[in-house]
């Protein structure tokens, strides 16, 4: 264990890791990445068409693999199929189970449905292995007409609008299970949920902003303006939002009468003033409001409005990750004493030290490149553009 | 070899109490169990704990006989003792067994030493008090355990079954009073548990049996004039961090606000 200072309880140990820090971050991209497939699919929103297709491949990615830390983290992991068999209903964490299952098979439904006629194609098209790999993910379905076509696209309307609710319950409920706690002050908020699903909106979108800069930097091909601006003004909206109601939360703690508040934010400010005040405030909010507002309000270059919104995206992510960090790990640094504290030391190669939690935070994006090889996800028209 | 009826009765007293009165005592012993067994009813109990801090010495025996009757694992304690020393300008330097433990490493026992940073001249308060879980009848580590390991006897006290425990550590979180922890041996949660294993046997938890001066005090206040009834009834009695309104059934006398 780390360092103590103070008085602590002999046995207050920095329980929740690393893993527990990556899980609610991919469970947030995983939700993130799903608002943007979302506003094409279901809302119409024809700027954002040339990444909706990648953002669900992106939220296929990252939901297949927001579970594994969890796992890492259990102390019995082979008994994590009790929380399906038996859920205690009064705990935040016992529908874990379901709504992460639901929300999985409505992803790979999507998937499936959005994609067929490429994998019907390349079914038909293709030769030997490749043509028995894509056979099978037709499902033995190769009827493409126009009137299948329309169907499809009702059934994807359907999907969509029922992941909806679904990435709200999915991601709000990752905030849930902290807000739910009042023996950690930090935590301890009933609006928690809802601080959750904006960052993870506006972590999703700027990690979507990201990763379509470098997939078209390694085609070669250019950035679609009207989409980079159109993910810039959602990005904004969202960290102003996300902003907006952390502020609330720090307000309603630092002037209400709660001396266990206190005492753990200004521990976190003390033992994590870099993480908090340099990365999730300054960088990685401050910054990106201010680059986002020049690159929307300012006439620029679409190119370097594209370097500002990358950049801003990045920071975006940063902070989702800081804050994550600061309220997990941050949140359990304030002895229960009020008298002490605890300090974080991560160790490199454990079970939930920094390798192992990389690993899994890395798998996601594997997996995605693996998938945008099998169902590529741009659009013909970008590349026409490029 | 020729035995004659002297002999005989002579060996037949020897050897026949050797073989039946271990058999009568297991016989005896196993009817008594049986029967004690038979006896304890899972209703009608209403276990408290009582903490008399004016009487705490800073033995540390109750935490020592606890970790043997439990065998809880080192570095962690089910129980312990924290030692309140204020000087005249009226700080407060809190210590626990565990730095006891910390100090010493592979404690034997859990004694304090004289507080070297503070001169005698200079204190002008001095207590000890004991911790443990304090079984709320409004347990907050029971509903948030996903998978109903964590739950509440019939009798009230608070349990974690280690085979069914996942070890997520979400009711480690949940506890305002810091007693859970993993156990790096099952990997499940640990605690308290009163010794239920011993109270269902008649017996006193290890760290009441120990105790040398009574400031442990454990009973079933639900057996009318039983002497935890009676501290109950008239003792103005305290119980920790009453704001989370967990209804702890560990109770204290005297309680100075300077404890958390």
């Amino acid at each position: 264990m780390g360092q103590l200072f103070g008085f602590v309880f002999p046995d207050e140990r920095i329980y929740w890791q690393i893993p527990i820090v990556v899980y609610p971050f991919l469970t947030c991209i995983a939700t993130g990445t799903f608002f943007l497939s979302t506003l094409d699919h279901l809302f119409k929103n024809k700027a954002l068409k040339p990444v909706s297709n990648f953002a669900l491949l992106a939220s296929m990615a990252f939901v297949s693999f927001a579970s594994l830390p969890l796992l890492v983290h259990l102390g019995h992991p082979e008994r994590a199929f009790n929380i399906m068999f038996t859920p205690s209903i009064r705990s935040a964490m016992a529908t874990f189970g379901y709504i992460y299952g639901f929300y999985l098979g409505l992803v790979l439904l999507e998937v499936w449905f959005v994609f067929r006629p490429q994998i019907v194609e390349f079914a038909l098209a293709s030769k030997g292995v490749k043509r028995a790999f894509y056979s099978i993910l037709t499902l033995g379905v190769r009827e493409v007409t126009p009137g299948a076509s329309r169907i499809d696209h009702g059934i994807i309307k359907l999907i969509a609008f029922l992941r909806v609710p679904t990435a709200c319950v999915l991601s709000g409920y990752v905030g849930l299970i902290f807000g739910t706690l009042d023996a950690v002050p930090l935590w301890s908020w009933r609006l928690m949920p809802l601080i959750f699903l904006l960052s993870a909106v506006a972590g999703g979108i700027g990690l979507i902003t990201v990763l379509y800069a470098v997939a078209m930097k390694g085609k070669g091909w250019k950035l679609d303006a009207r989409c980079v601006r159109s993910m810039a003004a959602y990005l904004l909206a969202f960290l102003l939002l996300t902003g907006l109601v952390q502020f609330i939360n720090f307000l309603r703690s630092n002037y209400g009468d709660n001396p266990d508040w206190q005492f753990a934010f200004q521990t976190l400010k003390s033992e994590f003033g870099f993480s908090f005040i340099g990365l999730q405030l300054i960088a990685g909010w401050v910054a990106p409001v201010v680059l986002l507002l020049a690159l929307l309000l300012m006439k620029m270059k679409d190119g370097l409005r594209s370097a500002l919104a990358v950049t801003s995206s990045i920071l975006v992510v940063v902070h989702l990750f800081t804050f994550l960090w600061n309220l997990v790990i941050g949140g359990q640094l304030a002895s229960r004493t009020l008298r002490g504290s605890l300090s974080f030391q991560p160790e490199l190669l454990g079970k939930e030290g920094i390798l192992v939690s990389a690993v899994i935070a890395i798998c996601p994006l594997v997996l995605l490149f693996i998938l945008t090889k099998i169902l590529p996800p741009y659009q013909k028209k970008v590349e026409a553009a490029g | 070899m020729r035995v004659n009826r002297r002999d005989f009765l002579r060996y037949a007293c020897l050897i026949v109490p050797a073989g039946v009165v271990p058999l009568s005592r297991r016989l005896i012993g196993a009817t008594a169990e049986s029967s004690a067994k038979q006896k304890y009813s899972l209703e009608g109990h209403k276990y408290a704990f009582i903490v008399d801090s004016t009487r705490c010495i800073g033995c540390g025996e109750c935490v020592r006989s606890c970790n043997m009757e439990n065998k809880v694992p080192e570095g962690f304690v089910r129980t312990w003792v924290e030692r309140y020393t204020t000087t005249k300008s009226g700080k407060v330097i809190v210590d626990s067994t565990y730095d006891v433990w910390r100090q010493r490493k592979k404690a034997e026992r859990f004694n304090f030493e004289e507080l070297k940073s503070v001169p005698a001249a200079d204190i002008s308060k001095a207590f000890f008090l004991p911790k443990l879980c304090n079984h709320c009848a409004n347990p907050p580590c029971v509903p948030v355990c996903p998978v109903g390991a964590t739950y509440q006897s019939p009798e009230g006290v608070v349990l974690t079954d280690p085979n069914y425990c996942f070890g997520c550590g979400y009711c480690i979180q949940a506890c305002p009073y810091g007693v859970r922890f993993k156990n790096p041996i099952t990997h499940t949660a640990d605690k308290c548990t009163w010794c239920y294993h011993r109270i269902v046997k008649g017996l006193l938890p290890a760290c009441v049996e120990i105790c040398p001066t009574g400031a442990r005090q454990f009973g079933d206040a639900a057996i009318a004039g039983s002497p935890i009834a009676q501290v109950l009834e008239s003792a103005k009695l305290h119980v920790l961090r009453k704001d989370f309104g967990t209804n702890p059934k560990v109770y204290y006398i005297e309680l100075n606000p300077e404890v958390r």
